[in-house]
């Protein structure tokens, strides 16, 4: 028992500090795109049997959301220094809140991604983004 | 000389593993310093590395709870062994090697077998290829059935102590090979052991590098087996999954492709034997061919250069 003790505080303790060791030298950033162009030919590599018709970009560029000739919508985000993609329709999303910062929470029913972040800095843009993750239905 | 035949106490043996934390931490430690002065040699990612050293205890909580399974099947066996081999030095160098090879097939079973692959897709999970995802170890190992591989060394005599030491050498070895830092070794140690550079092959998601170079020590099983790949000479490479995870919550790491099992097999309308593929047939096979296999992925890629 005292065994099993000393493995699950040690097994606690050791990545909570590899976690601050690994931060402190500067391996806790994420990515981030330069520009829409950039976000665009990341997005275009998801995809590339059609073409992107609009591409939206979060505020942080570390986000960004493309629909497609084809009715494709994808949605690039970090996970840490990698890109990840998804394609959404209109069952992917559970619901979409908003922090109060004013940036979009998006609360997926994907098992192996539950949530996603999306900074958005202004009311034009929120409304934008908005329309493409409800395909309309809130235009 | 004497010494390599005198017999030895499995009984008595301690666990390998279990003085490697500290070789572990000291290597992690020392290789994420590395790759920040020098710029080179991979990358760490602070939330990918906590959940993968979280992956690594809760593997070790549940070989102390479990472990017992295995160990239980193993000292039955073991009860109705044919013969005693006795346990020497020199016995232990080759039940390494033996192992070895069955630890091939354990690894290319968990590959291609999907209840199995639930279990080790946890290793694979990591976008990362570092010290620290080699601890990024499955959680579930004792309910896969892949220790009745054991089953012909305890029928053969071998004692389970002996089994289980060699199993934690064979882990401890793999650890090192979980690292960019490194490149190729010289020809006749490439030729022989599994290397950094053919383990990054079996990490990597390029479609010709799927279910290959599935070694523990040596990799001569892979050669003789035909799943053996060379890395190339500066090829980038990118690991993890064909469909990489969105999340860096170790529950769900752990457990996702368990879920994918159960929303598979409680479709409606599906057949008895299309249920039972779903647990037992290779990963990405799916009744109505929407899905692609490792094999699919490899004609696909094959196609398009041809
Ligand atoms: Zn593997
Ligand atoms: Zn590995």
């Amino acid at each position: 028992m005292d065994n099993l003790i000393y493995l699950i505080v040690s097994g606690l303790a050791f990545p909570i500090i590899m976690y601050f060791l690994t931060r402190a030298v500067g391996f806790g950033n994420a990515i981030t795109f330069a520009d829409t162009q950039e976000a665009t030919s990341l997005l275009q590599a998801t995809h590339t049997s059609s073409l992107i018709t609009q591409t939206l970009v979060a505020s942080n560029n570390q986000a960004a959301l493309a629909r497609f000739q084809d009715g494709h919508t994808c949605i690039l985000f970090p996970m840490g220094h990698k890109w990840g993609s998804t394609d959404i329709d209109h069952t992917s999303l559970a619901r979409i809140s908003q922090s109060k910062h004013g940036h979009l929470h998006l609360h997926m029913r994907s098992y192996t991604l539950p949530r996603l972040k999306i900074a958005i800095d202004n009311d034009v843009l929120r409304q934008h983004w908005k329309t493409a993750l409800t395909f309309g239905e809130t235009a | 000389m004497e010494y390599l035949f005198s017999t030895l106490d499995p009984a008595q043996f301690f666990d390998p593993s279990s003085v490697a934390g500290p070789l572990y931490v000291f290597f992690i430690v020392f290789e994420i310093l590395y790759i920040w002065k020098r710029k080179r040699g991979g990358d760490y990612e602070s939330r990918d590395t906590a959940a993968s050293l979280i992956m690594g205890s809760t593997s070790l909580v549940s070989r102390v709870l479990f472990g017992f399974i295995g160990y239980f099947i193993v000292s039955h066996i073991y009860a109705m062994r044919i013969m005693d081999i006795p346990t020497t030095p020199i016995m232990l160098v080759v039940l390494l090697f033996v192992d070895d090879f069955r630890y091939y097939w354990s690894h290319r079973f968990s590959h291609r077998i999907r209840w199995c692959w639930a279990n080790h897709v946890i290793h694979h999970s990591s976008q990362h290829f570092n010290l620290s995802t080699a601890l990024r170890q499955p959680v579930l190992n004792s309910f896969t059935g892949l220790v009745i591989l054991y089953s012909p060394f305890a029928l053969l005599g071998v004692h389970p102590g002996a089994i289980a030491f060699v199993g934690s050498a064979n882990l401890i070895y793999q650890f090192f090979i979980h690292t960019e830092t490194v490149g190729k070794f010289p020809r006749w140690c490439e030729a022989v052991f599994n290397t950094p550079s053919h383990h990054r092959v079996h990490h990597s998601t390029k479609p010709e590098h799927l279910d290959t170079n599935y070694a523990g020590i040596f990799i001569i099983w892979d050669r003789i087996f035909g799943t053996f790949v060379q890395e190339k000479d500066n090829e980038a490479m990118q690991y993890g999954l064909v469909y990489n995870l969105g999340t860096f919550n170790p529950l769900r790491i752990a457990t996702h492709e368990f879920v994918g099992i159960f929303k598979d097999i409680s479709q409606k309308g599906l057949k008895f034997s299309q249920r039972f593929a779903y647990i037992f047939a290779p990963p990405g096979w799916s009744h109505d061919g929407s899905r692609l296999t490792s094999l699919d992925i490899k004609r696909q890629a094959q196609d398009e250069i041809d």
